[in-house]
C-alpha cells in the first residue's frame, strides 16, 4: 500500500525571499515584470477566486454582446490581481501598500499574454512613512491594456521588521523612519 | 421538483430613459446611492479564501501564506492581498436555503442571474438609455490591514462623476461612484472609487479594435 501526499504540503515552510528597504530603492528603477499566460483554463480560476460570475468573463456570446468584446475579458478585480502578483512579490513581508489608482484601456483576453512590469517614479518620505509611487503598465499585444499607479509604504534599514501602519490621515501609526 | 425552480424568468425593461440627457445625470453628484444600507459580509475571511484568491495570478508573498511569517511582520494572522480587500470578503453568497433558485427552468444558457450585490445599491440615478456597460476605472487607499477572522462591512455608493464621452465601442458616459469598507470593530479599511462605462454599443463594423 502506498499512501498519497498531496504536491503542496502544507506543513512545508517556505523560505523567506530578501526583503526591500526605502533605502535600497531609487526612482528609475525597475521592478521585476512577469509575463502572464490567459489560458481559458486559467481565466475560469479568476472567475471562481473572485466570485465574479458575469458572462463577460465567461461566455463569449454574452461578452461579445453586452460588453463589445471579442470574447470573454478578465474582470476589473483579475486585472488588478496580475498587479498584486508583480508588486506584492516584489516589496515583500514587511511592505505594505497604501493606495493604488488604475484605468483599464484595453480587454485582457483568453489567448494573450499580458505584460505587467513597473518602474519607481517617486520616492519621498510623509507623515512618517517611507513611500514609492510605482508607475505601471499591463501590455496587451494590442497597447497598454491598465495603466496606473501603486504607492507602497516600505520598511527601512534602521527598522528593517518593522511592518509600516498609518491612520485614516495616512499619518504613521509605528515608527519605521 | 422544488417549487422555486418552476418560477420564470422575469420580464425585463430597456434600460434608462429616452427623455434624460447626460447633463440631467450629472446634476444628481454627490449623492449616495446605497439606501442608506450597511452590508455585512456573509462570510469571514479565511485562510482557504485567501488562497484561491492567490493561485490563479500565482501570488506568493508569504503573509498571505503562513501564519508564523504573518505574525512575525506583526499581523494578527494570515493577511488578505490588497488586491482582494474590496472583493471576496465583502461576499454576501449568491444563494443560501430558503432562497428560490437563481437559474430558473426556462433560462436559456446565456441567462445572467441576479447574484449577490457586492456593495448596497438602491440602482442607479436617471439616466439615457444605455445597452452595454464595463468597469474602467479605480482608486482605492488602504488603512487597517484585514486578516483572517475578520468580518467586513460595505458602506455608501456615492456618485462621485458622470462624464459623458463617444469611445470606440460606443456612446455614453463614465461614471464613478465611491464606497467604504470596515472591519468587525468599526476601522476603516479601504476606500474605493470605482469607474463604469455605461453605452449604447456600436454596431459591429463601427468598433475599433
Amino acid at each position: 500500500m502506498s499512501t498519497f501526499y498531496p504536491t503542496a504540503d502544507t506543513t512545508v515552510r517556505w523560505p523567506i525571499p530578501p526583503q526591500v528597504y526605502f533605502e535600497q530603492v531609487n526612482e528609475g528603477n525597475d521592478i521585476p515584470a512577469v509575463d502572464f499566460n490567459l489560458t481559458m483554463q486559467r481565466m475560469i480560476m479568476f472567475v471562481g477566486a473572485t466570485r465574479n460570475f458575469p458572462g463577460l468573463h465567461h461566455n463569449d456570446r454574452v461578452a461579445q454582446k453586452r460588453g463589445a468584446a471579442p470574447g470573454v475579458f478578465l474582470q476589473n478585480n483579475s486585472c488588478l490581481m496580475l498587479w498584486e502578483r508583480v508588486v506584492s512579490d516584489w516589496m515583500g513581508i514587511y511592505g505594505r501598500v497604501r493606495a493604488t489608482t488604475f484605468r483599464i484601456t484595453d480587454f485582457h483576453l483568453a489567448g494573450e499574454v499580458i505584460h505587467v512590469g513597473g518602474k519607481i517614479t517617486k520616492k519621498w518620505q510623509d507623515k512618517g512613512l517611507n513611500l514609492v509611487e510605482i508607475t505601471m503598465e499591463s501590455k496587451t499585444p494590442r497597447r497598454v491594456g491598465m495603466a496606473g499607479t501603486v504607492t507602497v509604504a516600505l520598511p527601512s534599514i534602521k527598522y528593517p521588521t518593522t511592518t509600516p501602519r498609518w491612520d485614516r490621515e495616512g499619518k504613521a501609526t509605528v515608527v519605521c523612519q | 421538483m422544488a417549487k422555486s425552480e418552476e418560477s420564470k424568468t422575469p420580464a425585463t425593461t430597456p434600460a434608462g430613459d429616452p427623455n434624460v440627457t447626460w447633463a440631467d445625470t450629472a446634476k444628481h453628484v454627490g449623492e449616495d446611492y446605497s439606501g442608506g444600507t450597511i452590508m455585512v459580509a456573509d462570510e469571514r475571511v479565511d485562510k482557504v479564501m485567501i488562497s484561491r484568491y492567490c493561485e490563479p495570478a500565482e501570488i506568493g508573498n508569504l503573509t498571505y501564506w503562513d501564519e508564523e511569517v504573518a505574525r512575525m511582520a506583526g499581523y494578527r494572522s494570515q493577511v488578505v492581498p490588497w488586491a482582494m480587500v474590496k472583493e471576496v470578503p465583502t461576499y454576501s453568497g449568491n444563494w443560501r436555503p430558503g432562497q428560490p433558485t437563481r437559474f430558473p427552468l426556462d433560462a436559456d444558457v446565456d441567462f445572467q442571474s441576479q447574484l449577490a450585490a457586492r456593495q448596497p445599491t438602491i440602482g442607479d440615478p436617471p439616466m439615457p438609455p444605455t445597452n452595454a456597460g464595463f468597469f474602467t476605472d479605480m482608486t482605492i487607499e488602504f488603512f487597517d490591514p484585514v486578516c483572517i477572522g475578520d468580518r467586513l462591512t460595505t458602506m455608501g455608493r456615492v456618485l462621485e462623476r458622470v462624464t459623458p464621452k463617444e469611445t470606440r465601442v460606443g456612446v455614453g458616459a463614465f461614471l464613478g461612484y465611491s464606497t467604504s469598507y470596515f472591519n468587525q470593530d468599526g476601522q476603516l479599511v479601504a476606500k474605493a472609487t470605482q469607474g463604469y462605462y455605461r453605452f449604447v454599443r456600436k454596431d459591429e463594423k463601427d468598433i475599433v479594435r
